[in-house]
């Protein structure tokens, strides 16, 4: 209410300036930021829009060898945090990942048949959920996010599930095979989550537990673990 | 296999990411050391204590007990300073040893010491320099009414605080200096050793902003100052800033400082708004501890007025800090980026302003710079001037004088403080007030309107903005100003409508042309 009258007050204001040519060319209140916020970096809760680039790996000995970096994931997500004390936070994190493996083709290849394609790329894209723990390590911080260790686990659901085979024909022309919606990818995917930071710039990784592939089919498993950047969109 | 080396990945990145910090550790007492005045300190520091009747053998510059350092050396990785203010050591170590050391009876604190200086300034490169900036810088603090008395700084010693001085010693700007020997002492904290002519350029163009002259044209007032210089910060070893802060003020005072310019402010990086009230952060602590020694200390008010920090930083928060904002060479009035008051206690800040965007001296010739670290140094540049003027008076006095002398003394609001200082107050303090204009109130209405005795012309006016400002404050009973601005007059008369928007607002202040004047527009009771 108050507002409101202070916000009419102030352009009949304006208008009796304007009308005796009168420029008004500076008008400033006192700021509210001397009271502590309880919305913000370092403050009770922080939420904030977050994009991501990833490198699938190798890191088991029983995993499909990949070509790196073509092997990659992009993410967008949104990410909440609730602060416990100065060096304690617990949040979660919702994001859209597009994955990418391209399978290297060699002798060893036992990915859906041990048949060799010139390029053989799985895309499952799916969206995740994260629950995290935050661990923060400058002792004494302001509205400043610091350096930081995240741990927590994350499960998702893999919305599109694509196998792409390209190979070249016997008259040197290039043919490409989409298999939609491939039935021996599982719906569903979970693992644990592990981050380094420092203010809007997260290294993690991200390590499946689950098995993408039906486990019946006694395929190689695509790679579990994916290396990345992750910049947060936030002052 | 697969659990083991899971396991190995988290322990890898855990210990990546656990580290020593550095923490100042606070002793007890001071019991059992000697300390002797005449032997540790400069005479002129001498001087200056005595002057201002302060104690020579106080407890505060007495060094710290060696057997407490050598105690906490034995179980620290690395000790990198002593505070005598403090009666502290700034150590390297970690948790397990820090535990240890909190356990001696003759710890009283620990305090972590965080990164997160910001050197509140930036060199623009600007192939046209505007030559009429320069001379306005001083003009607009009435520098040459110093110039005429012959006041330059001449015996005042002056400690820059900043991130580095190349080119001082071989730049034109600075070479009255060097020919009469006056930079004393110069020491680098961040390597400990004597040579600060190298690294940030930030240092170099401050100091011309307080002393340069470069072909003949003074660039800030205190030409005939002497100076310490000390490079206190390095943006790429982040934990060290405060405690080379609180170092270098120490060495400054040893050595006689009278005045320290220091462009730099600690934000968000290690506080928070509400903790900007001179009390938290120590070194606006430290700050007011000069005060009390007779240093007065001048600090940019920062550059995060068109950030979301917004207000000033620390030590600018500090009570006995001459904090310093910046208006615009162009329009005279507040300059988007400088910070703002007040401080989170609701006292004024910051206390005057200065151009911030001066012509300094850059790495070939002369340079354009924006930033409150230029109007930081041309007010201190001033504030030598005027301790020339006063050598009697205390750093609290001096800085109370430099606010009156603020061209829009009493009035006051958060982005321009008192105004521009003037050197005419300062060498003649006698000022004379006269009434430029009258508020004449008509039932509902109020009616600004410019004295008789006032030359005024209403074509000229509108093409002429700086000396036809009306600044305006609405003033809670409290003394919180709630909202400030300036509005261009181009007529003689025009009516003003009263906006007490503000609760419990009473006064509407309105200044114009050199004259203040306070009108109880009464109380706004809504909630």
């Amino acid at each position: 209410m108050k507002n409101k009258l202070f916000l009419q007050l102030f352009v009949v204001f304006l208008f009796a300036l304007s009308a005796n040519a009168q420029d008004i060319i500076l008008w400033e209140k006192v700021s509210h930021n001397t009271e502590k916020p309880k919305k913000g970096i370092n403050s009770t809760s922080f939420n904030h829009f977050y994009v991501a680039w990833g490198v699938n790996t190798a890191f088991l000995n029983n995993e499909t060898s990949v070509k790196v970096p073509a092997s990659n994931d992009y993410t967008f997500g949104y990410r909440q945090i609730f602060r416990l004390n100065n060096n304690l936070a617990f949040g979660f994190k919702g994001q859209l990942v597009k994955s990418r493996f391209s399978v290297t083709q060699n002798a060893d290849k036992n990915v859906h048949d041990s048949v060799l394609h010139k390029k053989e790329i799985f895309l499952i894209n799916h969206v995740d959920a994260s629950l995290y723990l935050r661990i923060n390590f400058d002792r004494h911080r302001g509205a400043y996010m610091g350096h930081f260790l995240d741990i927590g686990a994350w499960g998702g659901y893999n919305f599109m599930r694509q196998r792409m085979i390209e190979d070249i024909t016997v008259d040197k022309s290039k043919t490409r095979i989409w298999h939609k919606g491939v039935g021996y990818i599982e719906k569903y995917q979970y693992g644990a989550y592990a981050a380094i930071g420092l203010n809007r710039f997260l290294f993690y990784a991200r390590y499946r537990v689950s098995d993408l592939f039906d486990p019946c089919k006694k395929f190689s498993q695509l790679p579990a673990l994916t290396f990345g950047l992750e910049v947060g969109l936030h002052k | 296999m697969k659990s083991v080396k899971l396991l190995l990945f988290f322990v890898i990145i855990f210990s990546c990411s656990v580290k020593s910090q550095t923490h100042w550790v606070v002793f007890t007492d001071k019991i059992g050391v000697d300390f002797d005045p005449f032997e540790y300190f400069d005479s002129k520091a001498i001087e200056r204590r005595v002057n201002i009747g302060y104690d020579l053998y106080h407890i505060s510059d007495f060094p710290v007990n060696e057997s407490y350092i050598l105690t906490v050396a034995n179980c620290c990785d690395s000790i990198s300073y002593c505070s005598r203010w403090m009666n502290a050591v700034s150590v390297w170590t970690d948790e397990h040893s820090l535990n240890r050391i909190a356990a001696f009876d003759f710890v009283q604190e620990i305090i972590p010491i965080e990164h997160g200086f910001v050197l509140c300034g930036k060199e623009i490169a600007d192939a046209k320099i505007d030559t009429s900036i320069l001379t306005n810088q001083l003009l607009v603090m009435q520098g040459d009414f110093f110039k005429e008395a012959g006041i330059d700084g001449r015996g005042v010693r002056i400690a820059v605080f900043d991130g580095g001085f190349p080119y001082v010693d071989t730049h034109p700007a600075f070479e009255h200096i060097r020919k009469d020997g006056r930079i004393l002492k110069t020491w680098d904290f961040v390597k400990n050793k004597e040579f600060v002519y190298g690294y940030n350029s930030h240092g170099a163009m401050v100091l011309s902003c307080i002393a340069g002259i470069y072909n003949g044209q003074p660039m800030g007032l205190a030409t005939g100052a002497e100076f310490l210089l000390a490079r206190t910060e390095k943006n790429t070893e982040p934990f060290s800033e405060e405690v080379n802060w609180v170092a270098a003020l120490e060495w400054a005072d040893k050595n006689g400082v009278d005045i320290v310019n220091s462009s730099l402010g600690y934000t968000y990086h290690r506080y928070f708004p509400n903790e900007m009230d001179g009390k938290t952060s120590y070194v606006s602590i430290m700050a007011n501890k000069a005060a009390s020694k007779g240093i007065l200390v001048v600090n940019a008010a920062g550059n995060d007025g068109d950030s979301q920090w917004t207000i000033i930083g620390a030590p600018a928060d500090a009570d006995s800090v001459l904090s310093v904002g910046g208006i615009s060479p162009h329009t005279d009035y507040h300059i988007s980026f400088s910070s703002v008051g007040p401080t989170a206690d609701y006292r004024k800040k910051p206390n005057v302003v200065a151009f911030g965007q001066a012509i300094v001296a850059g790495k070939q010739d002369l340079t354009s710079a924006y930033g409150t670290s230029f109007a930081s140094p041309l007010v201190a540049g001033f504030a030598a001037c005027a301790k020339q003027v006063l050598p009697q008076k205390n750093a609290v006095e001096l800085k109370e004088i430099i606010e009156k002398s603020g061209n829009l003394y009493p009035y006051f609001d958060y982005a321009h403080g008192y105004g521009v200082p003037q050197a005419s107050y300062i060498l003649n303090p006698e000022k004379e007030e006269i009434p430029t204009f009258s508020v004449i109130r008509d039932d509902d209405s109020w009616l600004f309107k410019i004295n008789s005795n006032i030359k005024f012309d209403e074509e000229s006016a509108k093409k002429t903005k700086h000396e036809n400002y009306l600044y305006m404050a609405y003033v809670t009973d409290k003394g919180v100003v709630c909202q400030w601005g300036i509005i261009h007059v181009k007529t003689k008369s025009f009516p003003i409508i009263i906006d007490n928007g503000c609760e419990g607002t009473q006064t509407l202040q309105l200044h114009y042309r050199g004259y203040t004047l306070n009108i109880n527009v009464g109380a706004n009771d809504e909630k």
